[in-house]
């Protein structure tokens, strides 16, 4: 199991089609993935979970990764949060 | 699905047929000549062209005379009117037809016999006749296609159900036909396109109001569920493609874009569903159509709340 923390940079925050390219994401892995935020922890692969979180910008979410490919699936996450989920801003 | 696009006219002698009894139009002259073309949907009042204006014939379309142009033609001298028949009897008319049971000139008769335009006659008032010819014509000289497909109206939109053969299409719509819905066409779904833009689909021929389900063989709709389960025609709303589940395949999430499917060039709104054992599609569709109402109301569900998302997640965002 790996863990990291991971700053929200796009202006939009986790908004509806940055949870859809993310849940997209962690679809193609393995791996359990798991996102927390103060205290709630919803499941990577579920839209609706990603959407509950209110992950704004200037917020860093704490990401777990579970199973046989983890290494790849936290390091491909942490790049779609690094590069703001294709966004300008 | 196979394209083929309908008749580009309609004979003179089609207009005699069951579909225009009401009219009860009958041949005052050219019996022989019935094999003309009626290549435009939308009827003439040949007026102005009685009063010497003739630019705006416009051939093959079907020219009406009623009362008024025959009032009017009595109100000019012999020669006039010889000179004006014998100039509109030139142009590429297909045929007259004349309203209210009224008699025309002997001499437009004889013209039009010689120079081969059949002119019909009606009882009727000539709104009627031109509302029911061109209606008529409108079904007769629209583009169409066949599609191959099952048509279900639900709450009022018509949704065309396709997908590959075997993917459930049909069991799927009787699941739907149970649930209170009415069947409109099933395997093979005519489209119509009309000059407004509408697509309307229908069942044409035998197979009308049938189906077809494996195990089974050929049911009849309407006599094992009752009138209301069936519908000779409906508007295309929805188009709904069924497919197997496929593993690592995209599907919309959450429904925030409108995809597009082309039929006879007009865009439909367009929803791709697959097709997994445990999922109940005949509810997933019943929903589609619920959602389709209201964003025909103007809510869209997925909009609204990604715009409330984005207002909660704004208010909170720490300026960095």
């Amino acid at each position: 199991m790996i863990e990291k923390d991971v700053a929200i940079v796009n202006r939009l925050g986790l908004h509806a089609r940055a949870a859809a390219k993310l849940v997209h994401l962690a679809g193609g892995f393995r791996s359990q993935i798991r996102l927390s935020l103060e205290g709630q922890s919803v499941d990577a692969k579920s839209i609706l979970g990603i959407l509950m979180l209110g992950a704004a910008q200037g917020m860093t979410v704490s990401i777990r990764c579970e199973g046989e490919d983890e290494g790849e699936a936290l390091v491909a996450i942490e790049e779609l949060f690094a590069c703001r989920f294709e966004e300008s801003s | 699905m196979s394209l083929d696009s309908n008749a580009t006219f309609v004979s003179v002698g089609e207009l005699l047929g069951e579909e225009l009894s009401e009219l009860k139009l009958e041949v005052l002259s050219g019996e022989h000549h019935l094999d003309n073309r009626i290549t435009h949907p939308r009827v003439q009042k040949p007026g102005l062209a009685f009063a010497g204006y003739y630019p705006y014939i416009r051939g093959g379309r079907v020219q009406i005379i009623g009362e008024s142009e025959l009032a009017y033609l009595d109100t000019l001298t012999a020669e006039q009117r010889a000179e004006r028949f014998d100039h509109i009897t030139t142009l590429p008319i297909p045929v007259f037809v004349v309203t209210k049971g009224l008699t025309p000139f002997e001499n437009f008769l004889d013209l039009c016999r010689r120079r081969k335009v059949p002119v019909l006659s009606s009882t009727a008032l000539s709104s009627s006749v031109i509302k029911n010819i061109s209606f008529f014509l409108e079904d007769n000289l629209t583009p169409a296609t066949r599609v191959h497909g099952v048509m279900v109206d639900i709450y009022g939109i018509g949704v065309l159900l396709i997908g590959a053969s075997g993917v459930g299409k049909s069991e799927i719509a009787l699941d739907l036909i149970t649930r209170g819905h009415s069947l409109v066409a099933d395997d093979l779904v005519t489209i119509r396109c009309y000059h407004s833009g509408d697509l309307v689909g229908f069942s044409e021929g035998p197979l009308r109001h049938h189906m077809e389900l494996r195990g089974l063989g050929i049911i009849n709709v309407q006599d094992l569920f009752g009138l209301a389960a069936v519908r000779d025609r409906k508007t295309v709303h929805l188009v709904v493609e069924l497919e197997p589940w496929q593993e690592g395949r995209v599907y919309d999430r959450l429904g925030l874009d409108e995809t597009i499917y082309s039929i006879l060039d007009t865009p439909c709104p367009y929803i791709r569903m697959p097709v997994a054992s445990g999922r109940n599609v005949s509810i997933l569709i019943e929903i589609a159509a619920r959602n389709h109402v209201l964003k025909m109301q103007g809510h869209h569900s997925a909009r609204e709340f990604a715009r409330k998302l984005e207002v909660e997640l704004e208010r909170k965002r720490t300026k960095t």
